[in-house]
């Protein structure tokens, strides 16, 4: 067998070992762990304000489009987006409408009537309420890494699954907090948001949630 | 909107050049002469009532294609199209959006604004009223409008038809170091406008 077929088998097989350490599955008590875990953080929170980071990565590009700006969630289904770099674009949920701010101009629609807004809002909703593991239009592989528990939600719905692959959260260990969101699309490409600087249950007043 | 639709693409009040311009004239667009490897625009693109915003990225690739891809802020994909000179390829579309008529002038558009490396010979006029040069391209698909600036360093617009109903109107504008901060796209027939403001290069 020439050197190189050799050299690419032994490649495949180590990469793939690999893959498996990083991915081995959470056994059943740890899962209940997680999901207990998930439960409360989400029980005893009332706001989350964090920065966050986004990075789409387009494979076949090889290239990120890097965005950034503040995150702002209050119980029940209060929820803010605002997008400071490299552009402005604020978008705020409040149950099922949606207030978008963009260049000035303010529109609002009902997430029922947008398909893709509806289905963000329900992923980052139920992420940050811990609903989502146990939504049944998904199927959950639980895994996890040094500070990390992992779930990837592979979408069950026809509707979701044309245009996403998997969701995959990953939960700090310490406090169950969500530490990064990724959504695969079906074509490969793939964003991820890293929430950082996360304060809990600190006031938010209900101003924030309401775009003029 | 129908009449809208069917009015002439032809600029006003021009008249045969009686020699080519200026030599600075490149008879190409912004994007080509360049030679730009990647850009990336915020964009607002507007489908009679409805409004879609994100971010529309347009990518050289070492074999001279062009991908443009247009995702939503949170990164989702809307469109992912693959352009070469004499192929056109729908990477990804979101099913909404995957209409034929509507990917069909998506093409015109964006063929229009990255440019040709040979575009056919064409014809020199001057616009009367404004002394703005005028280069008519015409070949088997298109008769295509390219208005330059007064001293021709500047491409401002492009009006394109292949026939009655098929019309691009691309206003090129706010140019900074040679390159247009904003460009704004329209296909009046079907009431699709997509504004393009320039985020990195």
């Amino acid at each position: 067998m020439p050197m190189r077929n050799t050299l690419f088998i032994l490649f495949i097989f180590t990469s793939g070992l690999l893959v498996q350490a990083q991915n081995k599955p959470l056994d059943a008590a740890t899962i209940n762990k997680v999901k207990s875990g998930v439960a409360d953080c989400a029980a005893r929170t009332t706001t989350i304000f964090s920065d966050f980071t986004q990075e789409k990565e387009m494979s076949i590009l090889n290239d990120k489009i890097i965005t950034s700006g503040k995150f702002y969630f209050k119980k029940e289904k209060q929820l803010r987006w605002e997008y400071i770099h490299p552009f402005s674009y604020v978008i705020t949920i409040n149950g099922d409408e949606i207030t978008i701010r963009n260049d000035g101009k303010i529109s609002s629609f009902n997430s029922q009537s947008n398909k893709i807004f509806g289905e963000v809002n329900k992923i980052i909703i139920g992420s940050v309420r811990g609903t989502l593991l146990d939504d049944d239009t998904f199927s959950a592989f639980y895994s996890q890494s040094n500070g990390n528990f992992i779930v990837k939600l592979t979408p069950l719905s026809p509707r979701l699954k044309e245009s996403l692959q998997e969701i995959i959260i990953h939960f700090n260990k310490k406090d169950f907090t969500v530490d990064r969101l990724e959504m695969i699309e079906q074509g490969g490409d793939f964003t991820k948001i890293n929430f950082t600087d996360k304060r809990i249950n600190e006031p938010i007043s209900d101003e924030k949630f309401i775009l003029h | 909107m129908i009449l809208s639709g069917c009015a002439s693409i032809k600029p006003e009040d021009l008249k045969p050049a009686e020699s080519h311009p200026l030599a600075n004239c490149s008879n190409q667009t912004p994007l080509f002469s360049i030679n730009l490897e990647k850009a990336l625009f915020r964009v607002t693109m507007e489908v009679k009532q409805n409004e879609l915003t994100g971010l529309i990225f347009i990518k050289k690739m070492p074999d001279s294609t062009y991908r443009i891809v247009f995702s939503n802020e949170f990164g989702m994909t809307y469109f992912d199209l693959e352009i070469q000179p004499d192929s056109f390829r729908v990477v990804y579309c979101f099913e909404s959006m995957n209409k034929k008529m509507l990917l069909n002038i998506l093409e015109i558009d964006f063929r229009l604004l990255i440019g040709n490396h040979s575009p056919p010979k064409g014809t020199w006029y001057l616009q009367e009223h404004t002394n703005h040069q005028v280069y008519r391209v015409k070949d088997k698909n298109h008769n295509t409008w390219n208005t330059f600036s007064t001293n021709c360093d500047t491409l401002l617009s492009q009006h394109a038809s292949s026939n009655i109903f098929n019309k691009t109107i691309i206003n090129y504008l706010a140019y900074r170091n040679g390159f247009p901060s904003k460009i704004h796209i329209r296909n009046p027939f079907i009431s699709l406008s997509l504004r393009l403001t320039l985020l990195s290069k």
